[in-house]
């Protein structure tokens, strides 16, 4: 039965790679005993597939990931037993069995937030006429304006400091990373430590309709 | 600001930061408000080898298995990280709580190796408490440690107010409650003082041997069945059963054969319920059979049938880390490649038999080629072979048997397989062979750096195929593990210098500095070569005479004769070799 799983990674979940957290589900589905189908080869390994891969330090609540489980279980069984094989920052919300395909996904929600004394810069930042944004790739640095993509939802400064929605362009088609959003910004000005908080709450296909 | 708010902020700046926060499936999370005993269990290296290593997880549960006790993980920060805890004044923390260790009741630091010990000052040094025993009053923790080389608590005598020796299963507890019922942490070292495994240095009784607790029944013993997993990999990242304790074998060097006596083997039938539930438990897929010699554990064959029984359809493989050339079977290798192939290690120790039967290796050059034909034919192409350089009585025709060793295995290898064969890989490891304690060695010089140069030089220099890969461990970090093993309280001094010039992870080659070390001996007015590299007499005061780990010296200054005279002594399941442990511990071969 193939199942769509929704999951957080809070707190000290999100110092967890990539490559990290597939092992960690992969220890996860064997610790709850669900057997889930392997992949084909010499070492086959249970065949998980994300929806798209989170930066580091990023937190979330919407994390996605599909799987074919073996057995005959009800979604909220899996859900329970999943969530006693996890850690506990990483927590099962929702189990279901008609997720849409991955490839739509085109954007994805982050709630971001930064002590009072960044507010205003941020405000300056995503009001410049650009945002530049250097990638690397095997040709040297590429410079790349994404002003175009970033879509400020909310911004709200108050005593404890900005707070802020906003979205990002997400998914197969076009990607910026949350990371490389966040490293434009603390490029922008002088400072030797990076103050913020930031957590991924939704997806959304390229119609803007709430991916699931 | 917790840790994760530090990591964060430099997110840039820290390797693997997933090795300081914690939360890792299996850890213990407790309220702090409810337990009695706080206990920072520390690993003074980096997380990466701390988690790898099964007596941390023993230990760790069987604290936490108490509801008066709540014991939690520390490692050595790397150097990144330790540069920003540095730089925001954050003191050492324990993973589960991140609370300041400072606070706990109990730093307790395992001793697994020597070259740590710089990164024990520099931990007590990052949690804020003064490095000096007496310089800490009633209002910081008891700071103790334990571990194999507890065994000479020279060096660390200065800095530590407990060491504990043996098995910690039974007086562990018996710790933890006396500290329950003592006033404060002087009546609770006095008292401790008392106990026979235990050694106090401000208390010991000189008139008295510290006896090294065993324990005498594994099979009764606590084993955990979660272990914590890891999120990022380490060294050994999988599921550990202890099959056995000590090692019947006697080689002459080796301390663990010596401090570990006597053998104790834990049923096949306990064994299999330790390991699957903790495979169930942790999600693992590999199983490693931990001991001194697996080889050698008389319940192989059935332990392993049945653990396969269950390990194939999950896909879990099994793994023996310590396998010997002498009993290796084909039934073994198909074991253990039953899911997955993995490499193959062995310790032939020394190029010649007549060196071979210098340090007790019964071993001979029939065995290793037999080992090798069997791993050929069941497939493997590569393995590795573990040496010895500088053991005493050590020509250069001994080294040059290291190479014939290997060329000769090449032949067979082609031999076997046809000149077209896979591309085969002999990998050689060759380490300064280091004197230790309790064992018929703890009199011998060591080799200087010079000559253990000369004698690596020597050896590349031998012909030998481009398959062959020899890699020789640094003399200079031997001579500093020398003189850290047979330390007496004078090097408390040195080993602060150290620390002070500098020093730490003493055992990553990208860190160890001896001229740091060498400099380090010049302020302690230490001279190296005394410790190191001096042929002690028979009769001569050691500094580890204070304890006793069961073995007398009688036996070690006979096995020593016999090594002069490249006579061996048979392995204790042949015969008693009348050590001197059945005083205190029967093991499973004592008469
Ligand atoms: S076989 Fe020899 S080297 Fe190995 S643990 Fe036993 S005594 Fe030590
Ligand atoms: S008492 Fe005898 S059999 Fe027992 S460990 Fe010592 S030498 Fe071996």
């Amino acid at each position: 039965m193939p199942v769509r799983i929704r999951f957080s990674k809070t707190d000290t979940a999100c110092f967890i790679s990539h490559l990290d957290l597939v092992r960690c589900m992969t220890r996860a589905f064997q610790r709850a005993g669900i057997s889930v189908r392997r992949s084909q080869g010499y070492n086959p390994r249970p065949h998980i597939v994300f929806a798209a891969p989170l930066s580091l330090g990023i937190e979330s609540t919407a994390e996605l990931m599909d799987v074919i489980v073996e057995q005959d279980l009800s979604p909220a069984e899996i859900m329970q037993r999943l969530n006693g094989g996890l850690p506990r920052d990483i927590r099962v919300s929702d189990v279901y069995e008609d997720g849409m395909p991955f490839r739509q996904i085109s954007k994805a929600r982050y709630n971001l937030k930064f002590p009072e004394q960044y507010a205003r810069l941020f405000d300056s930042f995503v009001n410049a006429d650009r945002i530049m944004t250097v990638k690397k790739n095997k040709h040297g640095p590429i410079q790349t304006d994404i002003k175009p993509y970033v879509n400020i939802e909310r911004f709200d400064i108050g005593p404890a400091g900005a707070d802020i929605s906003l979205i990002l362009p997400t998914g197969p088609d076009y990607n910026i990373s949350m990371r490389v959003f966040l490293g434009a910004f603390f490029d922008s000005f002088e400072n030797d430590e990076q103050i913020f908080y930031a957590c991924r709450t939704d997806f959304f296909d390229k119609n803007g309709k709430l991916f699931r | 600001m917790k840790p994760q708010e530090l990591i964060k902020r430099h997110l840039n700046d820290i390797q693997k930061p997933s090795r300081y926060i914690g939360g890792e499936f299996g850890s213990v999370v407790k309220d702090a408000s409810a337990v009695d005993i706080r206990y920072a269990f520390c690993f003074p290296d980096l997380y990466d080898i701390g988690m790898s290593h099964l007596g941390m997880k023993i230990l760790y549960h069987l604290l936490n298995e108490r509801q008066d006790t709540w014991c939690e993980r520390v490692f050595a920060p790397d150097t990144d990280m330790e540069a920003l805890m540095r730089r925001y004044s954050m003191p050492l923390y324990g993973l589960e709580s991140k609370d300041p260790i400072r606070d706990f009741d109990f730093i307790g630091f395992t001793l697994q190796y020597e070259l740590c010990y710089t990164n024990i000052l520099n931990m007590l040094d990052l949690a804020g408490v003064p490095l000096l025993s007496e310089e800490r009053d009633d209002s910081y923790p008891v700071v103790m440690c334990g571990g194999p080389c507890a065994c000479n608590p020279s060096a660390l005598a200065d800095y530590v107010d407990l060491f504990f020796i043996g098995d910690g299963e039974e007086y562990f507890p018996v710790l933890l409650d006396l500290y329950k019922s003592c006033a404060g942490k002087s009546e609770f070292l006095r008292r401790a003082s008392q106990i026979s495994c235990m050694y106090v240095p401000k208390y010991h009784d000189p008139n008295k041997k510290v006896v090294r607790a065993m324990v005498e029944d594994l099979d009764r013993m606590y084993y955990p069945s979660q272990f914590v997993v890891p999120f990022t990999e380490t060294v050994h990242d999988r599921a550990m059963i202890e099959v056995m304790r000590g090692c019947t074998r006697g080689c002459r060097f080796c301390q663990a054969g010596m401090i570990y006596r006597p053998y104790r083997q834990k049923s096949p039938k306990r064994l299999l319920d330790c390991a699957v539930r903790l495979c169930e438990n942790t999600g693992y897929d590999e199983i490693s059979l931990s001991s001194l010699s697996t080889s050698d554990y008389e319940g192989l064959a059935e332990l392993t049938d049945d653990l396969l029984d269950y390990c194939v359809p999950q896909s879990i493989s099994i793994s023996m880390p310590s396998l010997r050339v002498d009993n290796f079977t084909k039934n073994i290798l198909d074991k253990i490649s039953a899911v997955r192939k993995s490499g193959l290690t062995f310790a032939p120790e020394a190029g010649t038999q007549r060196l071979r039967d210098v340090i007790n290796k019964n071993v001979t050059d029939a065995d290793i080629e037999n080992t090798c034909r069997i791993a050929f034919e069941g497939g493997a192409s590569a393995v590795k072979l573990y040496f010895m350089m500088g053991l005493p009585t050590e020509t250069d025709e001994d080294l040059a048997g290291i190479v014939n060793i290997a060329n000769h295995i090449e032949d067979l290898y082609y031999n076997i397989n046809g000149p077209k064969a896979r591309k085969l890989k002999i990998n050689i490891s060759l380490a300064t062979f280091v004197p230790k304690p309790f064992t018929p060695f703890q009199w011998e010089a060591q080799i200087t750096v010079e000559e253990a140069k000369r004698k690596q030089d020597y050896l590349m220099s031998l012909p030998h195929s481009a398959n062959i890969r020899i890699h020789c461990s640094d003399g200079r970090t031997s001579r500093i593990e020398g003189v850290m093993s047979r330390a007496d309280k004078k090097i408390g001094k040195a080993l602060y210098e150290a620390w002070k010039l500098g020093c730490k992870f003493d055992a990553w080659d990208e860190h160890f500095d001896y001229d740091k070390w060498v400099e380090a001996f010049r302020r302690a007015n230490i001279c190296a070569d005394d410790y190191a590299s001096r042929t002690r007499s028979e009769d001569e005061h050691l500094p580890w005479d204070i304890i006793d780990v069961g073995i007398s010296k009688e036996f070690l200054l006979r096995e020593r004769r016999l090594a002069f005279k490249a006579q061996t002594t048979p392995d204790c399941r042949r015969k008693c070799a009348g050590c001197g442990i059945n005083k205190y511990c029967k093991g499973d071969v004592c008469p």
